[in-house]
């Protein structure tokens, strides 16, 4: 028996690619279609949709006894997109009502405009199942036409008002509001009516969905009911009068909830966390903001609470000191980096760069950089020295953030006989600060025989306003070292520096590496000046180099490129390739338009993805056919490019026609 | 390549990814891979995700960047007796079989995608608890990651205290000292242990413990594309003596998928037994 190994899936991928270049390529796709292995079958599909009429694709969707074929041919009218939609909608017309359920299916997975109003009537066909789906699909597309007859449908066939209510819950039109309040206390419809309305997050549904959240304890409607709660609270920041509410509930009823938020705080699931999260800050449930706190350093919220808690921080300032105290260290720290501490609580935050955990001094550092708080340069500068790399980082961070004046407390740190990592760092400081401060310490470190200060210090400098310093930044050009001399470069196209573009030309017989990099610098420069230099450097540049060249020369766009990049295009290297194309066809004008169509049958996807984009861009009506061929490319992306250049073009159209 | 074609740079590094070391990444994972990535744009002077993947096609220093980004694409979430049932079917089971039909005096394990060495050490223990040893065989443990700093790690055997959450107080008093706020593997535990470089989704991998009786590696394809895990599988097949044991994570399967495998019931556990193609 044959055994299904790599080297038998890949020689039927070998055997199916080698076919689809030949007579026998469409019976080879069909075989494709059906083969085990998925790595064939996808590749089948991708060409399928290429190469495959939508009727021969649709007689698939009707084969009862082939799954993976249906399901391959199903996949493959997606990939098709607008190129199947008339066959898919006829079909979604004809007697076979399992064709018309796939028909519909895959029109909302194609979700394109023009399907909508077809759709319309089979809301009500007699097939519920195609109902069904012709709800769902509406839904998936976000057609707000369907509103009044899916509001009808929430009232109608309860095979259809469970899909009639996620529908509505997807479009997110109000109209839909108060009919699926209606339908929150209807117990079969209740789950599904919560997710609607969550969905929605329209701000009147707040007041019923939090009295249903305190008083359910059945799971899993009660998830379902905090999800959407704190979506509606997430949707409409401004909402006032949840903690007024809140101090409403009975004490049980409280404790009850507190019990349930907790937990849910304790659990890995996110997603639930996130929302227990959204409603112990809402109600002011201060008791659960440890809990919070202790899971949110390592679950990536960091942003999302701070900006939260920054929303109510009048409220709630004098509930938040305490948290500086809390016995676990990843509440402290969790306080620090999330809590929006205001000016008066310099001195606690100070106070915990003390603490014997490395984390939360950390944590202190970034909550006195907030702060902008210049009584703490003293503290951080402290910091700086530390031997910690989270706490020297942060406190680097903050310093950075503090009055200009604060920095002078990096005195000492750049002092001559100051330890090389301390100058670093506070070299570091003053660029993230962009701070001109020590200025003449800073100049003599330029000539600084340690190569790691000299580049720091041309990093400082970099960031100096104005084109003041260039010309001391310039001299970084004839370092003895080449990294100093690379990071020049990259410090001189950052502060747009032209004046050192001929310096940079100049440079241009240097070997590698830095021709590398000064070649991609003249580019991003826009130093069109050096154009002539660098494509007579091309012919004898190492690949990379010339490649390099081709994307320096697309971004000065000289006189004379696209012949320039005419003879690219020819070159066998795909990168180079592949480069090339990206600037002809940014470049060309309309009287290219055979070229692009060539490029865009390239055997390369980028290429061809290129071309596509050019072909949108050149907005010609001759183009439609070739992207419509485009939109069923083999690689998704270039199908997405296409669809997206038609869709310009039938912009076009209709400026035109209007 | 910028502006419009940015999915197309992400694409194109995507499948530069896929193509080197077999991993497959989910466009829910963008963000947090573009974060990790921007460090290695800073440090090589680039501008662009675009202009990344052509230091990585066609630098002549791509190889070194391949190793960082190695580095940085590979998931190391590990620790010492992570499913620390399929040990025990190791002691328990596999080796009383191997030693009774084989008897192969040297037991050679591949622990296969072993990031920080948490996999491979605990085999050890695992023998060395079983006094295996006693029985007169002996172990050779091959190790090997993708990610140099993990073997690096590895080879050091000082771990953090997640990497030992596993093991109770007893344990890691027993197999550990104490070096600030980590821990560092006593020296006997190192015993047979050999750490090394390897990608195993390249074609023609050589592996230079082979044959080997046993191979572990759990969770390591469910980041691997389709291709690169009939790749991994063929290079195992290839490596296993007949009859030899493959183990892999709780969530991965070769039922379906491969029938040069046969799946064996241990204990209410499954692992998988090397089929001859031919039988």
């Amino acid at each position: 028996m044959k055994v299904d190994t790599l080297s038998d899936a890949q020689e039927r991928l070998t055997a199916l690619q080698a076919a689809a270049a030949s007579p026998g390529r469409d019976q080879a796709i069909v075989v494709g279609l059906k083969d085990a292995s998925p790595l064939v079958r996808q590749n089948a599909i991708a060409l399928a949709a290429r190469h495959l009429a939508p009727e021969v694709l649709a007689e698939f969707l009707a084969d009862d006894e082939d799954a993976i074929l249906r399901n391959a041919a199903q996949a493959a009218l997606e990939r098709q997109g607008p190129h199947a939609i008339p066959h898919l909608l006829s079909l979604t017309r004809g007697a076979d009502p399992e064709l018309a359920f796939f028909a519909v299916q895959i029109l909302s997975t194609i979700n394109d405009v023009s399907a909508k109003q077809a759709l319309l009537p089979l809301l009500d066909h007699s097939d519920r199942n195609i109902a069904q789906a012709a709800v769902e699909a509406l839904g998936h597309m976000r057609a707000t036409e369907a509103v009044p007859a899916l509001i009808r449908l929430l009232a109608g066939d309860p095979w259809l008002q469970f899909a009639a209510a996620s529908a509505l819950g997807r479009i997110g039109d109000a109209r839909a509001v108060g009919p699926l309040l209606e339908r929150l206390d209807d117990e079969l419809l209740a789950e599904i009516v919560v997710e609607a309305l969550g969905r929605m997050g329209d701000a009147a549904t707040l007041a019923p969905l939090l009295d249903r959240l305190v008083s359910s304890d059945r799971l899993p409607l009660r998830d379902q009911l905090l999800l959407a709660v704190a979506a509606v609270l997430e949707r409409n920041p401004g909402l006032r009068g949840v903690p007024a509410r809140a101090r409403l509930w009975r004490p049980e009823v409280r404790a009850g909830l507190g019990e349930y938020l907790g937990g849910l705080l304790a659990m890995h699931d996110a997603t639930l966390a996130r929302s227990a999260g959204v409603l112990v800050v809402h109600a002011e449930l201060w008791n659960l903001m440890p809990a919070l706190l202790a899971r949110n350093p390592d679950s990536g919220e960091e942003g999302w609470l701070e900006g939260m808690l920054r929303r109510c921080r009048r409220r709630a300032r004098a509930e938040w000191l305490p948290l500086l105290q809390h016995s676990d260290p990843r509440v402290r720290a969790g306080a620090l980096l999330q809590v929006p501490f205001g000016a008066g609580a310099g001195p606690a935050l100070a106070a915990c760069l003390q603490d014997r955990d490395p984390e939360v001094r950390a944590a202190a550092c970034f909550a006195l950089g907030r702060l902008r708080e210049p009584s703490a340069a003293s503290a951080l500068a402290r910091a700086l020295r530390s031997s910690d790399a989270r706490e020297h980082a942060a406190a680097a961070q903050a310093l950075a953030q503090l009055p200009r004046q604060s920095l002078a407390e990096l005195a000492p740190d750049l002092e001559p006989g100051a330890d090389e990592e301390q100058m670093e760092r506070a070299l570091g400081v003053l660029e993230q600060a962009r701070s001109t401060m020590h200025r003449e310490r800073v100049r003599a470190l330029v000539q600084d025989g340690r190569p790691a200060l000299r580049q720091a210090a041309l990093r400082v400098l970099g960031r100096y306003p104005g084109h003041a310093a260039d010309g001391w930044i310039m001299a970084g050009l004839r370092d003895d070292d080449t990294v100093v001399r690379i990071a020049t470069v990259e410090i001189l196209v950052r502060r747009r520096c032209r004046k050192a573009i001929p310096a940079l030309v100049e440079l241009l017989s240097a070997g590698h590496p830095l021709r590398y990099h000064l070649v991609r610098a003249l580019g991003r420069l826009r130093a069109r000046a050096a154009a002539s230099r660098l494509q007579a450097l091309y012919a004898g540049a190492p690949l990379h180099e010339r490649i390099e060249i081709v994307v320096a020369l697309n971004q000065m766009a000289p006189a004379g490129l696209l012949a320039f990049l005419r003879e690219v295009l020819r070159e066998p290297d795909v990168e180079l390739r592949r480069v090339a194309s990206d600037g002809f066809v940014r470049a060309a004008g309309a009287h290219e338009f055979e070229t692009m169509v060539a490029l865009a049958r390239d055997a390369d996807w980028v290429v061809r993805n290129h071309a596509t984009w050019g072909l949108g861009r050149l907005g010609l009506p001759e183009a439609q056919s070739h992207l419509m061929l485009l939109a069923r490319d083999v690689e998704p992306l270039v199908a997405r490019t296409a669809q997206a250049a038609m869709g310009r073009l039938r912009g076009n159209s209709r400026g035109r026609d209007a | 390549m910028n502006g419009q074609f940015a999915e197309e740079e992400w694409k194109l590094l995507l499948d530069l990814v896929s193509r080197e070391f077999g991993l497959v990444f989910q466009d829910s994972r963008r963000r947090h891979l573009e974060s990790r990535l921007l460090p290695r744009l800073r440090a090589l002077g680039l501008e662009s995700f675009g202009a990344y993947y052509r230091y990585l096609a066609r630098h002549p220093e791509r190889g070194a960047e391949l190793r960082e980004l190695a580095r940085i694409v590979t998931n190391n979430e590990t620790y010492f007796f992570r499913e620390a049932h399929h040990f025990d079917l190791l002691v328990q089971q596999v080796v009383p079989q191997l030693s009774t039909h084989s008897r192969p005096g040297l037991l050679r394990v591949l622990s296969a995608g072993c990031s920080s060495g948490d996999e491979a050490y605990s085999i050890v223990i695992a023998l060395q608890g079983a006094l295996v040893d006693r029985t007169g065989l002996d172990w050779q443990i091959d190790a090997c990651d993708l990610n140099s700093a993990r073997i690096a790690q590895a080879r050091e055997g000082l771990y953090e205290a997640g990497s030992l959450r596993a093991c109770d107080e007893l344990g890691r008093s027993a197999h550990f000292s104490a070096q600030g706020d980590r821990f560092r593997l006593r020296p006997e535990h190192r015993k047979g242990t050999s750490f090394f470089e390897a990608n195993l989704a390249v074609a023609g991998l050589d592996l230079p413990g082979a044959p080997y009786h046993v191979i572990f590696c759990r969770n390591v394809l469910i980041y691997f594309s389709e291709e690169a895990f009939h790749r991994t599988l063929s290079h195992f097949h290839r490596t296993l003596v007949a009859g030899g044991y493959l183990f892999l994570g709780h969530a991965e399967s070769l039922i379906g998928r491969r029938n040069d495998f046969q799946p064996v019931r241990l204990c209410n556990s499954i692992v998988y037994r090397k089929q001859d193609k031919n039988p």
